[in-house]
């Protein structure tokens, strides 16, 4: 049996991926013998399927030294639960499974966090602070000179600058950790193509994200409806995941209140962790939601099913994106819920019959309207969760990923040491130890 | 990239105004060090006190006797003088302590000006930087909302594009179609099927099998390889291999449990499948697909097959899979991938039979015009990395020139030795 090293967060990492890990690591076990290596303090693992070792990753460099692994696996997303993962990427180079195309803004974080870096950025003006910073903001440079030649200083200094985040989805900055792999493996056709355009000859593989149903109870339902004082002909739209600017929950709220100007049993129901409570409760309130809006901060996953079915249209929004194969998107549609999506590029795997697409040029405007057409419309949410939930089975079925995974560990173990090319001074040394 | 030289020019100029900055700082910092006055004339408050001690005269003489009497005279004689000279000493002293206490009052306020003058200089900088920051997050604002609207405006334009390039591809085919019907009908043309039949037999060469054996591989390898493929007909049974060959794959679909069937031209090639117990056709392929039932198949696949097709029946069989599949059935073909240089002269152009080679993107559109949705193309056989131009050593070279060297090697690389393979993955 050939013996992986999979470094991942897992839980409780605040992010998906951990579940995700977890959901692999029960896929694989049974075809490989698995290490786990995380940064986690205190992790679950009860979580981590039997029989697969859980080892914090500076444990890595002796077990690999004492008896070496057919391969290592890396887990890489764009938070940073994810920083740990950098340095044995480089050391060992493996199939690296990206989560996120664009890195640019964890990777910098990385750098620009550095108490020189910051003192530098509080002080642009300030020789003293520059020369202390040199080192770091350098290593920074080269990494974003070597993808995007030519431009490194100038795309450090306004990322240095500035209070926006866009840049960084402009500027994604994966080159380095798919030269330095074995593989890549994505979950959408988009990334695939993103990569092979930008480093030629990567052996980039597509692996289908698992996304088995989930049972409800119709017991646990009916005890949320009251919880939540939901009325039989209410109709609400659900937001589902951590909320950050990024999920436009602002949007989508805008659109339910223009809804409900038309049709008053409209409300919202936010559920996943808010980072600024305050800030959105008031936000609610001026939209004149505060009495309708249902927020509910983190759930129990145990408890996610039962509110996902609360909802009776899903508005999934997104922007900007790090072109990810979302699983929060993919877990509503599991569920069957009628969902409205952004019409973004990643997301073109989804059948057009599965999900209502809304313009990203007029997100509000189409969201509302579609809302409106789904709480007119029975027949067409039973029509668009039955679709949903057969692409997500078709498609996302546990056994693909399994397959998809297995095949592309074997061409990664069957590919050979990737060569440094051209890599910056600080990224071509931690290849060499 | 050279920085702009108006950014040059202002960073030049903020040098020179931060110089005369400091220089006028310095300035005022050394006229804020006023020395208080017991610094300069450390005599002076013993003086002041002497002065308040000495103003006054002395009072008459205070004896007995007869020279009380004679003192006494003489002191009522310039008594007068005396208390004027008093008056004028009082009076003089008073001024004197008043102006000191004023002018030690008024220094002290100096001194308190100056220095809250220093420090406004100071601080001047830190609000100029506050607000430049302010200024700086103001225009990044609304930078970034003018780029985010052009970006979601950009996408949803590409994201019609996309509609739109589907529909045109599915008139012009659509057109096509007709023309030929049109033309058929005129010159009573015979069917499609006969061109088909034709073309498959192109395949039906005695020494087939044994060309197969020696280019595509040994059995053993070419079921390694095609077992990457097994997961993607996953519930989609039954599935159709489309010139089966030695039955390989059908082999692979039996050993998981998914019913299949395989149809093949070469005769020699059934005979190997037959002998393996595999359910195979001998015959034309698109004759094949024409004879399922419409939604039949949950799964059409072909591995290097299509390129032995000229366009029109590879068009025909691509409509026949369509129509066969059922809805969510997926079609899988491999071939040969012909953008890469290597793999057009030294995989497409060995094989004689070879008829028409296929770019991915044409693939892609003949699958797209036929109806197929959720297209993609999957590179496969990547070509060993030691035999790719190798990166020049850094060492003893300019970094810009190994730089560009070495992504020149790059972009060669990609252009010779891509991968030697593709495989195009659609729905129904």
């Amino acid at each position: 049996m050939k013996r992986l090293a999979f470094f991942s967060p897992i839980p409780p990492a605040a992010t998906g991926i951990a579940d995700y890990a977890v959901d692999v690591l029960s896929l694989l076990a049974p075809r490989y013998a698995i290490d786990v290596f995380h940064d986690e303090a205190a992790p679950e693992r009860e979580r981590v399927p039997a029989g697969v070792g859980v080892f914090r990753h500076p444990e890595f460099a002796a077990r690999q030294a004492a008896h070496p692994y057919d391969l290592a696996v890396y887990q890489m997303g764009n938070g940073p639960a994810h920083d740990f993962v950098y340095e044995p990427l480089v050391r060992v180079p493996g199939l690296l499974v990206l989560h996120d195309l664009v890195l640019h803004h964890a990777r910098g974080r990385m750098f620009l966090e550095a108490p020189e870096a910051r003192a530098y950025a509080r002080d642009p003006g300030s020789a003293a602070a520059r020369a202390a910073a040199a080192d770091v903001i350098d290593r920074y440079q080269a990494e974003v000179a070597h993808s995007y030649p030519g431009q490194g200083r100038r795309l450090v200094e306004a990322h240095l600058a500035t209070v926006g985040d866009l840049l960084p989805y402009a500027y994604p900055l994966f080159r380095l950790p798919v030269e330095a792999s074995r593989a890549v493996a994505v979950h959408n056709a988009f990334m695939a193509e993103a990569i092979a355009s930008e480093v030629p000859g990567a052996e980039v593989v597509r692996v289908p994200m698992p996304m088995p149903p989930l049972p409800v109870e119709a017991a646990a339902v009916e005890a949320l409806r009251k919880r939540y004082a939901i009325a039989e002909d209410d109709f609400v739209v659900g937001t589902f995941g951590l909320v950050t600017r990024e999920k436009r929950v602002d949007t989508v709220a805008r659109a339910v209140a223009r809804a409900a100007s038309l049709h008053p049993g409209v409300r919202l129901l936010v559920v996943g962790p808010v980072a600024d409570r305050g800030a959105l409760d008031a936000r609610l309130a001026s939209l004149g939601l505060a009495s309708g809006a249902i927020v509910t901060g983190r759930v129990p996953f145990p408890e996610l099913a039962a509110h996902i079915e609360l909802a009776d249209a899903v508005a999934h929004l997104r922007y900007p994106t790090a072109r990810e194969t979302s699983a929060a998107l993919l877990r509503v549609l599991a569920q069957g819920r009628p969902t409205i999506m952004g019409d973004l590029e990643h997301l073109a795997d989804v059948p057009h019959d599965a999900v209502i697409r809304a313009d990203v040029a007029d997100e509000e405007g189409e969201t509302t309207r579609a809302i409106l057409k789904l709480a007119a419309s029975p027949a067409l949410r039973a029509r668009l969760g039955a679709a949903a939930r057969t692409f997500v089975e078709r498609a996302h079925a546990p056994a693909l990923t399994a397959e998809a995974y297995a095949s592309a560990i074997e061409r990664a173990i069957a590919r050979p040491r990737p060569t440094a090319r051209g890599w910056p001074a600080h990224w071509a040394a931690l290849a060499r130890t | 990239m050279d920085e702009h030289p108006d950014l040059a020019a202002l960073r030049a100029r903020l040098d020179e105004e931060e110089r005369a900055y400091a220089s006028l700082l310095a300035a005022l910092d050394g006229l804020a060090s006023l020395p208080v006055p017991a610094e300069r004339l450390p005599e002076l408050p013993d003086k002041v006190a002497q002065l308040n001690r000495v103003w006054e005269l002395p009072g008459p003489p205070d004896e007995r006797g007869i020279s009380r009497i004679v003192h006494h005279k003489r002191w009522e004689l310039f008594a007068p003088v005396f208390q004027r000279q008093t008056e004028f000493n009082s009076t003089l002293v008073q001024i004197l302590n008043g102006y000191l206490e004023q002018s030690a009052a008024l220094h002290a306020r100096l001194a308190q000006v100056t220095s809250t003058l220093v420090q406004y200089l100071q601080h001047v900088l830190p609000v100029m930087d506050a607000r430049d920051r302010v200024s700086s997050a103001l225009a990044t604002t609304r930078a970034e909302l003018v780029l985010e609207a052009f970006d979601r405006r950009q996408e949803s334009l590409g994201r019609r594009l996309e509609g739109l390039l589907a529909l045109r591809d599915r008139v012009e085919v659509l057109s096509e179609e007709m023309s030929a019907i049109r033309s058929t009908l005129a010159a009573d043309a015979p069917p499609p099927a006969a061109a088909a039949g034709a073309a498959a037999r192109a395949a039906e060469d005695a020494h087939y099998v044994a060309f197969e054996n020696r280019f595509r591989g040994e059995r053993a390898d070419l079921r390694e390889r095609l077992a990457d493929y097994l997961a993607l007909f996953d519930g989609l049974a039954p599935v159709a291999d489309l010139g089966c060959g030695r039955g390989e794959f059908l082999e692979l679909l039996r050993e998981k449990g998914i019913a299949s069937r395989g149809v093949e031209g070469n005769a020699q090639a059934v005979a190997v499948c037959r002998d393996r117990g595999l359910d195979v056709v001998e015959g034309d392929l698109v004759d094949f697909l024409r004879a399922q039932p419409a939604g039949s198949l949950g799964g059409v696949f072909a591995a290097q097959v299509v390129e032995h097709l000229p366009p029109a029946v590879l068009q025909a069989m691509l409509a026949e899979a369509h129509r066969a599949l059922r809805p969510g059935g997926r079609v899988v073909l491999e071939t040969v991938n012909t953008r890469s240089v290597i793999g057009f002269l030294e995989v497409y152009l060995r094989d004689l039979t070879h008829r028409t080679p296929l770019h991915p993107d044409t693939l892609s559109f003949l699958a797209a015009a036929q109806g197929f949705t959720e297209v993609r193309v999957e590179m496969r056989s990547p070509v060993d990395p030691a035999g790719q131009l190798q990166p020049v050593p850094t060492d003893g070279l300019p970094p810009r020139a190994a730089a560009v060297l070495n992504e020149n090697a790059a972009r060669l690389n990609a252009l010779l030795y891509g991968p030697q393979e593709y495989v195009l993955i659609a729905r129904r």
